[in-house]
């Protein structure tokens, strides 16, 4: 059983390509402001 | 998603971006998309790559699939964690906001 | 009638970056949004039309607020049946008042532009108050000179330079563009910043152009608002803009403004119409007005639906709908095969 990711803790930094083809990374993404990470658990 | 969606020049009035990861593959991520009309960032992860990494149980398909929801400041960390205990038990709008509200007033 | 805004976005024009800057200069419009895309820089693709496309749905989803409508203009290629002088082509530029130009080849933009009737209206369109956005490699022929990217990097040619539209001319401004300022697709092995070619080669480049240019370089993610009436520039998403020129480069990170007068002494055209030709000054003030005479997206979409709820014979539900769209302004005419949308008065 892995830890939870927790307040406080650094958020891992990661790489995806958006759904319009673009190439995230989350650290990039910070510069723009807060950001809310929702980790969806598929579509209904 | 569809509050999130309707609520979304809230958060970013508040200079706060929404990136929304899932399980599913590229092509059903862009068609759910695009019927929605979801303004923010979709990332496809159907590998686990990042679910992984932030330590997701992913064999939740026997258990059932539960959201995780982060804010992360601009400095990196993570300042707010909540885990759905159901599909549907995701933070409201405003308690999002909320957070969102009390950093950027922290960092001023 | 203030002359419109100028947007320049050095990546991401379908990620946040573009969403930022696309929602800034909406709020900036006081009328109904009307969008046209330009097919122009990717016109040689065979689906030039899907690749602007993109963007539109982009901006579509992104601005849902302002109900945009999106025209896509094929202004492909001189000389052909889809023709950037033919003024079927050009008609929605008419009426936008935000004109996007983005994705595709720079040189082919240019020389499909060059000269044309579609370039002279959107010049025309922007004295007249239209927003104009010019992302990635959009961005390199609007300049005073133009850097040859794909010809460069891809087909290996030597580095050379070659005449841009060059926009500010005609406000006294010698400035040419490169997005992908900061790209480091390359990693620490291959240098391919300075949009993909490298400083090596850019240094080459900015030798060949006259020493009174000055470069404006767009991080990726970034972008920058010009507003000429007032001499502002701002600077807007996570990097920065660098100006390179021979004496004083400067860099402004993304949040910050710099005045349009430390690029030269900006002269406002007097009159306004000066170096638009004239017939084309007439077209486009004496475009007849629209009386929002398209449906838009939206109520066409309802229009379908309930065509489909019809066919099922729900008609609670195709009520529901005929209500909608009386609400956006349109009533439906049923009719043997369809529908047909009326403007309400």
């Amino acid at each position: 059983m892995s830890e939870m990711i927790a307040p406080g803790d650094l958020a891992p930094d990661f790489e995806l390509d958006d759904v319009n083809g673009n190439r995230i990374r989350l650290s990039t993404f910070r510069e723009y402001g807060t950001v809310v990470l929702y980790f969806l658990r598929g579509f209904m | 998603m569809a509050r999130l969606r309707d609520g979304y020049a809230d958060f970013v009035s508040r200079d706060a971006e929404i990136l929304a990861v899932g399980p599913n593959n590229a092509e059903t991520f862009q068609r759910y998309w695009k019927n929605e009309a979801i303004p923010f960032t979709g990332l496809p992860d159907p590998d686990h790559l990042v679910a992984r990494v932030y330590k997701q149980e992913v064999n939740a398909f026997k258990s059932g699939r539960m959201p995780l929801m982060c804010i992360i400041d601009k400095k990196g960390y993570i300042r707010y964690a909540h885990f759905g205990v159901s599909m549907r038990d995701i933070p409201s709008n405003e308690e999002l906001l909320r957070v969102i509200d009390e950093l950027n007033a922290s960092s001023n | 009638m203030a002359i419109g805004q100028i947007a320049f976005l050095g990546s991401g024009e379908t990620s946040l970056a573009g969403g930022r800057i696309f929602e800034t200069l909406a709020k900036r419009i006081n009328e109904p949004l009307r969008i046209a895309l330009l097919e122009t820089p990717a016109g040689f693709e065979l689906n030039s039309a899907q690749v602007v496309g993109k963007v539109g749905d982009f901006m579509k989803t992104r601005l849902q607020n302002y109900k945009p409508v999106v025209d896509v203009i094929p202004a492909r290629k001189k000389n052909s049946a889809f023709s950037p002088d033919d003024p079927e082509i050009v008609k929605p530029l008419l009426h936008a008042n935000m004109i996007f130009m983005g994705p595709g080849s720079p040189t082919y933009a240019i020389r499909n532009l060059q000269g044309t009737l579609t370039w002279d209206v959107i010049r025309a369109r922007h004295r007249l108050g239209a927003t104009l956005i010019f992302a990635s490699a959009a961005t390199i022929s609007v300049g005073a000179h133009a850097l040859p990217v794909y010809e460069i990097y891809k087909v290996g040619q030597d580095v050379h330079a070659v005449d841009g539209l060059n926009f500010f001319g005609d406000f006294g401004l010698h400035i040419s563009f490169i997005p992908h300022w900061n790209n480091a697709d390359g990693g620490v092995d291959l240098d391919t910043s300075r949009c993909f070619i490298g400083m090596d080669r850019f240094v080459e480049w900015c030798d060949l152009v006259p020493t009174d240019n000055q470069t404006i370089g767009l991080d990726e993610h970034t972008g920058l608002i010009v507003d000429i009436e007032s001499g502002q520039c701002e600077v807007s998403g996570v990097s920065s803009v660098s100006i390179v020129r021979e004496c004083d480069p400067e860099m402004y990170p993304a949040g910050s403004k710099f005045k349009l007068s430390e690029l030269g002494s900006v002269q406002l055209p007097d009159p306004i119409q000066k170096d638009i030709p004239a017939h084309v000054w007439e077209m486009v003030i004496n475009a007849p007005p629209l009386n929002n005479d398209k449906p838009s997206d939206e109520v066409i979409a309802l229009a379908e639906k309930r065509l489909t709820a019809r066919a099922d014979k729900n008609w609670a539900e195709s009520d529901r709908l005929r209500d909608q769209i009386s609400a956006l302004g349109w009533t439906v005419q049923d009719g043997k095969d369809g529908y047909k949308l009326i403007k309400s008065l």
